[in-house]
């Protein structure tokens, strides 16, 4: 088998692999992407495409997510591919009076961070959400939020990074990472050798194992999203939509934990976005069940409810697919990004749990800035892989 | 022109419709309601013959093309059929009936030929037939216009090179055009296939057309069939409504 060398190797085609081979391209980096199966066949094509700033903590996450969302419009004029990219707004929706007590105190919270989002009473929640149930009492509203086609996107950045000079293998799964005196050599892969001395992990949930063969521990385990598909219809959604529970299950935030038991016990907070084909994506679990991608009739059942509930005008639409993608979840929901300590030339991006599309732009930015000018225009600290030791 | 009720219960639809797939063209755009799909949206469609008006919507519209509509006037048959190559048969040709098997059954003569009224290239013949045979007849041919075609044996499972138009996915009308464009650009997985022209996305998630788009992807782009990853079926298998799947009864 020929020998193969790149200045830098990127280790999954997903979003973050190929955000990381784009950025690093632009700078004209010779970069290559080798994906095991092929672009956005893991996460990045199995999921919903929100760009939702009011979900994310304040604090280095919010301000990555921030920084990643202004990157979005650049993107979308410098490469061919139609993204999607619509700054359609996002809402939270609030139910109860309790619910509505702890979204303004997050809102408040959110603003004091220096987001732009506000709280909105059920009229102007009849013009933002038409659609929205009659009881709901309120909503949290980020003019901000956008939305995205996630494969679109991966497709897209990789392409560009090609056009760029990058090189992009498919079907071919690293084996094994050679390391001498604590240095990145060498990669095994299934269409041989390839020489490097610089490797980003963008594997996504197989970053465990990716990591295994430099003999580090990146705690990412695979958690199951489930989504179902609507018929393509008018639009319905102006904006994206989540309950508020959404911010409970996805950072214990209190009082707004999952009304149900069958939704606590799946993890499940409602979310939908109506596509630019006009198809409604209904979400989402969160469930641990190991690599399996079936979908599931409880949760299927519990996702549908909600729309209802929360959405009466959907009710008569027909469900005409499900699916299920695995997000890599790290154990505190944050992204693991940086450099290893030990191991000269092995770079992390991974682990971005269910944020992986609204922090691709940033994260492929910063993993370059990291390899090409050894430092980072942001402070990446907090997302080092030292901080689970 | 005669009248619609002059002309009613004249006619006989015949469908060549092998799969039970959600696909209703037919029954959505006759004017008169005459066609029903039997058992819902993936049944066959069935004429009710007393309502045909003979208007030929259901052949402009049907997306393969498989639709036969057979009046009985004296002394023959006249058959009428979407005709989807070129050059189109004019007034008066002589053409070569076959069978659903490329068999030859005999010759008749076109009485009428039009441009299909939607934009779909097709034409529509109408051809004059013996009546012993006009119910069996599923393609015409120009006089030696066979001659340049496959034939019957080696046709099989070949597509017709020539039909740019053709759809892969009838359900979201992926062009074959469409498919082979990604194909171009690199696309070589099923799933990305199918999210970047929506082949496979649509109601019968594939069911018609997997097969098509993976020979496209073994013969066009050199796929293994174990890699190209075309995607099964999920629930719901069929459409079902949200309300229905959330477990409430439609209310009454």
């Amino acid at each position: 088998m020929e020998v193969l060398s790149a200045e830098v190797v990127v280790i999954g085609g997903g979003v973050i692999g190929a955000s990381a081979a784009y950025y690093l391209a632009r700078e004209g980096a010779e970069v290559m992407i080798v994906e095991a199966k092929d672009l956005a066949s893991g996460a990045s094509g199995a999921c919903d495409g929100f760009l939702f700033l009011q979900s994310k903590i304040q604090g280095p996450h919010m301000d990555l997510a921030r920084e990643s969302l202004r990157l979005f419009p650049d993107i979308a004029s410098d490469i061919d591919v139609d993204i999607e990219y619509d700054r359609c707004g996002s809402l939270v929706l609030a139910r109860t009076a309790e619910e509505i007590k702890s979204l303004k105190a997050q809102v408040k919270k959110l603003k004091g961070a220096g987001l732009e989002v506000e709280m909105v009473g059920p009229d102007d929640l009849k013009e933002l959400c038409p659609a929205a149930a009659p009881g709901i009492k309120g909503a949290s509203y980020c003019r901000d939020d956008a939305q995205v086609n996630p494969t679109k996107l991966t497709l897209g950045l990789a392409k560009k990074a090609q056009d760029l000079g990058a090189t992009i293998m498919i079907n071919c799964r690293v084996e094994n990472i050679i390391i001498t005196n604590d240095r990145v050599r060498e990669l095994r892969t299934t269409a041989g050798s390839i020489h490097t001395r610089r490797v980003v992990c963008a594997a996504g949930i197989g970053s465990n194992q990716i990591g295994k063969m430099a003999i580090i521990d990146v705690p990412v385990m695979p958690r199951k999203g489930q989504i179902l598909v609507t018929e393509p219809v008018e639009r319905i959604l102006k904006t994206i939509v989540a309950e508020a529970s959404y911010l409970g299950v996805k950072h214990g935030l209190e009082g707004l934990e999952p009304q149900t038991e069958e939704a606590r016990k799946l993890g499940l907070s409602f979310t939908a976005e109506q596509t630019k084909d006009g198809n409604i994506l209904l979400g989402s679990t969160r469930e641990y069940a190991g690599f399996d991608t079936e979908t599931t009739p409880e949760a299927i059942k519990t996702i549908a409810r909600n729309a209802v509930e929360f959405l009466p005008r959907v009710s008569e639409l027909d469900v005409i697919r499900s699916f299920a993608g695995l997000r890599p979840y790290s154990p505190d929901g944050l992204p693991i990004m940086g450099t290893v300590k030990g191991i000269k030339g092995f770079y992390l991006a991974t682990g971005h749990s269910g944020d992986g599309i609204s922090l691709a732009p940033i994260t492929g930015r910063l993993i370059a800035e990291l390899i090409l000018d050894g430092e980072t225009s942001m402070d990446i600290s907090p997302f080092s892989l030292s901080r689970f030791k | 022109m005669r009248g619609p009720a002059e002309k009613t219960g004249r006619y006989k639809l015949l469908v060549d419709c092998p799969q039970e797939i959600p696909c209703d063209p037919c029954a959505s755009s006759c004017p008169t309601g005459a066609i029903s799909l039997e058992g819902g949206l993936c049944g066959r469609p069935r004429l009710r013959e007393e309502m045909c008006s003979g208007c030929l919507s259901c052949l402009e519209v049907c997306p393969v093309s498989c639709i036969y509509l057979v009046e009985e006037v004296e002394g023959g048959s006249l058959l009428n059929l979407a005709f989807d190559r070129l050059p189109r048969p004019k007034k008066g040709d002589e053409v070569v009936l076959k069978d659903g098997e490329g068999k030859v059954l005999g010759r008749g003569r076109v009485v009428r030929s039009r441009k299909s009224r939607k934009d779909s290239g097709l034409c529509i013949l109408t051809v004059r037939a013996p009546t012993d045979m006009a119910a069996r007849v599923r393609a015409v041919e120009l006089e030696g216009e066979g001659a340049s075609h496959p034939q019957p044996e080696e046709a099989e499972g070949t597509l017709p090179d020539e039909a740019e138009g053709f759809s892969i996915c009838r359900c979201e009308e992926t062009s074959r055009a469409a498919l082979e464009e990604a194909m171009e650009a690199g696309v070589r997985h099923a799933p990305n296939l199918r999210r970047l022209t929506r082949v496979g996305l649509g109601l019968c998630q594939g069911r018609s057309c997997a097969e098509l788009l993976l020979k496209e992807l073994m013969e066009k782009a050199g796929c293994d069939p174990a890699e190209a990853g075309i995607p099964r079926a999920r629930v719901p298998l069929r459409p079902v409504t949200l309300r229905e799947l959330s477990g409430r009864m439609r209310e009454a």
